[in-house]
């Protein structure tokens, strides 16, 4: 064999090692393919085997054909495993590749009771303030409930509040007034408390629930005045129900104020025009409020001489149904799932 | 209670203002008017017609055909059936388009066998008015034809429902409305009504005590009983000008004697009672409280048993009504009475609130006496009740009266009213703005009060005996800021430094109210935290009852059984406060699955009650609830159902920020009747004598089907208290590991009953006994469960992932397997554990 049949011989073989190589489907293929030719007993290193026959003038150009051929190989063989990679990732790609509008997967999501989460947005205008949050029993002795505040025994002001009575002689409390009276027992004025909490009457229609929620708040210091009342619910108002919201405060009675009002907000829903909501007043009622009666003070041993204070309260559910326009006090206790989601 | 302006009028000239400023400036006085009724408008299509002429009607022999002149200039035919008119009557006519207050349908064009009829000639009863008149409402002569029918017979009428605070006694009539409107619009009080000469009435040779005797025995109940008594009377119905004033109100009419007390009653507060005197044993009466055993038949004809307590009117034998609640039916006023004694009495407020209350009665006089009439306008409405009877007896004005009994045990220091001293700057100091002397004084004199200069710039103020509520200086400083308007007061914040500590008092020791932000916060997390985890919250309400707590098997001896009661409840199964917040939960769960929801997954937050003669003191515990059923998740990639370890995980990443490193989860010490016996754990907050902080656990499969809610049902419920009592959880920097660790598996074969808590105790426990296992175990970690053929019958295998650390070095496999192998020696030992 002379070099040029060497030669030929080598280039037959590359061209056919990048053929089969082309054929290859797999990396197995590729390899075993990569082998025949190039492996130890490989078809170029049988050639090899030849390349010592040849007269040594031509051994050196042989012997780069050769290497030329083996490297042309390698190259094709390296070539071919990449473009298998990249032909293997686009399938890949390809097949992982979703429908990205599809829903995604997570928890339902959930969201406070509506109840829950008025009572903490009322409570929070105070708190921001700088009022404390008291909290007591819902069992409550008559004292805290009804007496301290200035309802006697046997007084049609207890009629104002249906109360449920325990077989022990306890009450359910009426309001969370009574953390007036425990918390004024317990601090020194200058006391300023919100006390939200669950409050219990003798009464079920649409807009009464046997059980419902109340913000109560209170301050007590030197020289508080009603105008400092009308102040502070002023920017609850605000807080609350927007900006500018008009605010209406009218006499009233309650035995632990004196004087005592209801306050009115502008109707939410048609802003004074009248409409169903509001009675066709332009005005809905959303707080009880006075100062602190005279009597209250006394049944706690502070001195009314020396200190004056304002008291308010408010429903929660009121607020609640109001804001979110619900109009059956008793859908917010049946905790419909279907009710609860919309919040 | 309803006040009319037609009514007013006689107390007061209310001319010039529209009745929707009086209602709001009443409301704005605090008389709140809660809805306005105008009478008789809307009704300008009912007229006075003129009957001209009256004919037979050709197809009905019980109609007639009326030509009817309602001042169109032509006159209508209208068919009646009515037959006591005459030709030139005039009549109340109702024309098409129209339609009386007391039918149900609108008016119109129609024929009447055969002949058109254009309208309805109408009956008092159509209108609204009750009469003994079988036919149709022939009016006055002196009418206008063609005129409203409301308007021209004075029956046009505003009335306010105003809604009374329980202070305002004084406006329980229309005497008192008027009193705060003549105060608020500056207008005097007068007396419109006519007022009756009376005096021929009166038979100067009899007595009251000759017609019958009075005995006060209880002075105290009764400060106050004066009594008229009249002969000769015919009972009968009221007249018209009287009916009127108690329809406009909504009082029906009864009969001439009964409807002249109401009137008194609405007119000037003054409750009243009639006896039937030949009905009264004596006669005599005795005012006494009930003696043991006695019961009375009231008006009502209900038999009231009565208490040592109450307060009765008797005659010589029993009593004949209950005092300022409920006259008896023996004594009513009837059709054949012929002679009657008028009660004209103080009851005292608290002996009459006690007594109604006990009967569950309320009346309008109970109403009046328990908020406290005038002690002092007894004589005075004696008179006034004498002049309205007389009046309403209008046919017998030949009926002698007889008066006058009276008893009085004054009322010690009201009889003229009282002084108040009003210091001169009080007003100022507590409504935060300078009222001036002028506006003081003006607005108490208004009102009816006697101001006088007192000491240091102050005023002494005379109360009239009719104001009960004005005792103190601060409830004068309310009517001036009430009258001069709330909305005079300026607006302020107060004016100091807020949010800083509160002191505890040092006069005494009472229990601390305040709730920290910390507290509220950590509370405020475990709410986001189920929030985040897909549970909805819920809000029951407190109430529960004995066949909730049977269907959930909740023994007799259970601490759920130890509830508080309720005396008053609303409904039966409302009897009980809640001792555990899954009643309510498993209420919402079948009224969820009722409307088709299936998947339900909900949290709340509530109080628990406990009947306080438990004796631990902790009566109200608040508490978690849990219930979770039906689809964890919901996706197209695939469904899971909530299982109790997703309860178990739900608790505990709920409970991530407290300190809770001890507690535990085991098999409950004694099986919870509601849960299914083969799932269902407590949490306990430590080894030993620890406290439960949850119960969890799938509701009882017999249970389940008693609901008919089908699939599983998990449920717990977890004390917060003793959640907060274990403290947050502090977290502490132990720096970061340097040197690789070294992961093997183990798994471990047991006998199926060796819990996985014993195997991870033993786990634990191996550290006490070799120090080279304590040194290096890091991290243990369950990551299967197996139970099947690979595994001898009766035995699981339970795989563990062990990560081994050390400080100082790195370890290789070898070391750690030594270790390893140590360890499963120690569970061979101990659990007769063995490798799989
Ligand atoms: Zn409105």
């Amino acid at each position: 064999m002379d070099v040029q049949e060497f030669q030929s011989r080598l280039e037959s073989l590359e061209a056919d090692a990048v053929d089969r190589l082309a054929e290859a489907e797999t990396e197995d293929e590729i390899i075993k393919v990569k082998n025949a030719f190039l492996g130890r007993n490989g078809e170029v290193q049988e050639l090899m085997g030849i390349l010592r026959e040849l007269p040594d003038e031509d051994k050196p150009v042989a012997g780069r054909a050769a290497n030329g051929c083996k490297e042309a190989i390698q190259e094709a063989y390296e070539d071919r495993l990449e473009a298998l990679e990249a032909e293997q990732l686009r399938r890949q790609i390809a097949e992982e590749a979703v429908d990205v509008t599809l829903p995604a997967r997570r928890p339902d999501p959930a969201s406070p009771h509506p109840v829950t989460r008025t009572m903490r947005e009322l409570t929070d205008v105070f708190v921001d303030m700088g009022f404390g949050v008291a909290d007591g029993p819902e069992v409550e002795e008559d004292f805290y409930n009804f007496e301290a505040l200035n309802f006697p025994k046997d007084h049609p002001a207890r009629d104002m509040q249906d109360t449920f009575k325990m077989v022990d002689g306890r009450v359910l409390r009426t309001h969370t007034t009574p953390l007036q009276v425990r918390s004024l027992l317990a601090y020194e004025p200058p006391v300023r408390l919100v006390a939200p909490g669950r409050v219990y009457r003798c009464d079920s229609d649409l807009t009464h629930s046997p059980v419902f929620h109340q913000v109560d708040g209170f301050l007590v210091d030197h020289d508080i005045t009603f105008s400092d009342l009308k102040g502070t619910l002023n920017h609850f108002a605000d807080e609350v129900f927007g900006e500018e919201t008009p605010v209406r405060f009218r006499p009233s009675f309650f035995p632990f104020t004196e004087p005592s009002a209801e306050v009115d907000i502008g109707c939410i829903f048609c802003e004074g025009a009248g409409c169903r909501v509001c009675g066709d007043t332009g005005w809905l009622e959303i707080l009880g409020a006075g100062m602190v009666d005279p009597n209250v003070f006394e049944s706690v041993g502070v001195d009314p001489e020396v200190y004056s204070g304002f008291a308010f309260g408010m429903g929660v559910e009121r607020v609640a149904m109001l804001k979110y326009g619900i109009d059956d006090i008793r859908l917010l206790y049946d905790n419909d799932v279907r009710f609860l989601r919309q919040f | 209670m309803k006040i009319s302006c037609n009514w007013l009028d006689d107390w007061i000239d209310l001319t010039g203002l529209e009745s929707d400023e009086l209602g709001h400036r009443l409301t704005m006085a605090g008389l709140e008017v809660d809805a306005v009724e105008e009478i008789g408008a809307g009704h300008e299509k009912i007229v006075v017609g003129r009957i001209d002429r009256i004919d037979t009607h050709p197809n009905a022999d019980r109609l007639v055909l009326c030509q009817v002149d309602t001042g169109s200039g032509e006159l209508r035919q209208i068919a009646c059936g009515a037959s006591n008119m005459e030709e030139g009557d005039l009549v109340p006519t109702a024309l098409p388009g129209s339609q009386p207050p007391a039918l149900d349908f609108e008016i119109t064009e129609r024929e009447m066998m055969d002949e058109a009829s254009s309208g309805m000639l109408c009956s008092a009863e159509e209108l609204g008015y009750d009469s003994e008149v079988d036919g149709l409402w022939i009016l006055p002569e002196d009418l206008e034809v063609g005129a409203p029918f409301f308007e021209a017979m004075g029956l046009r009428d505003t009335v306010f429902e105003i809604d009374l605070t329980p202070n305002r006694a004084d406006c329980l009539s229309h005497l008192g409305v008027a009193r705060d409107l003549s105060a608020i619009f500056d207008r005097p009080l007068r007396r419109k009504r006519r007022e009756l000469d009376w005096s021929d009435c009166i038979d100067p040779s009899k007595t009251a005590e000759d017609a019958a005797g009075l005995t006060v025995e209880d002075p105290e109940g009764c400060p106050r009983y004066a009594f008229a008594v009249f002969e000769d009377i015919e009972v009968g119905p009221s007249p018209m000008w009287l009916q009127r004033r108690l329809a406009s109100i909504g009082v029906r009419s009864v009969n001439n004697i009964v409807d002249a007390t109401n009137f008194v009653l609405m007119d000037v507060g003054q409750p009243l009672h009639a006896f039937d005197l030949d009905e009264l044993a004596g006669p005599e009466i005795v005012v006494r409280r009930a003696r043991e055993g006695e019961s009375i038949e009231g008006i009502d004809h209900e038999t009231y048993e009565l208490d040592t307590e109450d307060l009765v009117i008797a005659d010589a034998e029993r009593p004949v009504a209950i005092a300022g609640v409920m006259g008896g039916a023996r004594t009513e006023v009837s059709e054949s009475t012929s002679r009657i004694l008028l009660e004209c009495a103080f009851f005292d407020p608290q002996s009459v609130r006690r007594t109604a209350k006990r009967h569950g009665l309320h009346t309008d006089s109970s109403h009046r006496f328990e908020r406290r009439i005038d002690p002092a306008g007894i004589d005075r409405h004696l008179d006034g009740a004498i002049g309205a009877l007389v009046d309403s007896l209008e046919a017998s004005e030949e009926a002698p009266v007889v008066r006058e009994g009276r008893v009085d045990e004054s009322v010690e220091g009201v009889e003229d009213g009282w002084m108040v001293q009003l210091p001169g700057d009080l007003a100022t100091r507590l409504l935060g703005t300078d009222v001036t002397r002028d506006v003081v004084e003006d607005t108490l004199e208004r009102l009816g009060l006697e101001v006088t200069s007192g000491d240091d710039d102050g005023w002494n103020v005379g109360v009239p005996s009719y104001r009960g509520d004005l005792e103190r200086p601060v409830d004068l400083v309310e009517e001036v800021a009430r009258l001069h308007g709330y909305d005079t007061i300026p607006e302020t914040l107060p004016d100091r430094e807020m949010g800083g500590r509160h002191r505890l008092r040092a006069d005494a020791d009472h229990p601390r109210t305040i709730r920290s932000r910390a507290d509220r916060q950590i509370e405020q997390r475990m709410r986001d935290e189920l929030l985040g985890l897909g549970l909805q919250e819920a809000v029951n309400h407190s109430f529960m009852s004995d066949e909730e707590l049977e269907r959930l098997r909740v023994p007799a001896d259970s601490e759920l059984r130890e509830s508080a009661e309720i005396a008053n409840p609303l409904k039966a199964d409302e009897k009980y406060l809640r001792t555990t917040l899954l009643t309510g939960l498993l209420r919402n769960l079948t009224m969820n699955r009722a409307q088709r929801v299936r998947d339900i997954a909900l949290f709340e937050m509530g109080q628990r009650h406990f009947d306080p003669d438990r004796g631990d003191g902790a009566n109200e515990r608040r508490s978690l609830g849990i219930l979770l059923a039906g689809r964890a998740r919901r996706h197209w990639t695939g469904d899971r159902e909530w299982d109790f370890f997703d309860l178990k995980g739900v608790l505990e990443s709920t409970c991530e920020s407290f300190a809770l490193s001890g507690a535990q989860w085991r098999e409950p010490s004694d099986e919870i009747p509601w849960f299914h016996p083969g799932v269902q754990a407590e949490w306990m907050t430590y080894e030993g004598s620890g406290q439960t902080l949850a119960q969890a656990g799938r509701l009882h499969p017999e249970i389940v089907n008693e609901l008919e809610v089908d699939g599983p049902v998990l449920l717990a419920e977890l004390d917060l208290d003793v959640l907060w009592r274990c403290g947050e959880r502090e977290g502490e920097f132990e720096g970061l590991a340097r040197h690789p660790s070294v992961e093997r598996d183990l798994a471990l074969v047991v006998d199926s009953d060796v819990t996985y808590q014993t195997v991870r105790e033993a786990i634990e426990s191996f550290r006490g006994d070799d120090d080279e296992f304590d040194a290096l175990l890091e991290r243990v970690e369950l990551f299967d469960v197996y139970t099947g053929e690979q595994v001898p019958d009766g035995t699981r295998s339970l795989a563990f992932n062990l990560v081994y650390r050390a400080d100082d070095r790195t370890l290789t496999e070898d070391e750690v397997a030594g270790v390893d192998d140590r360890l499963v020696d120690y569970l061979g030992d101990r659990l007769d554990a063995h490798r799989r």
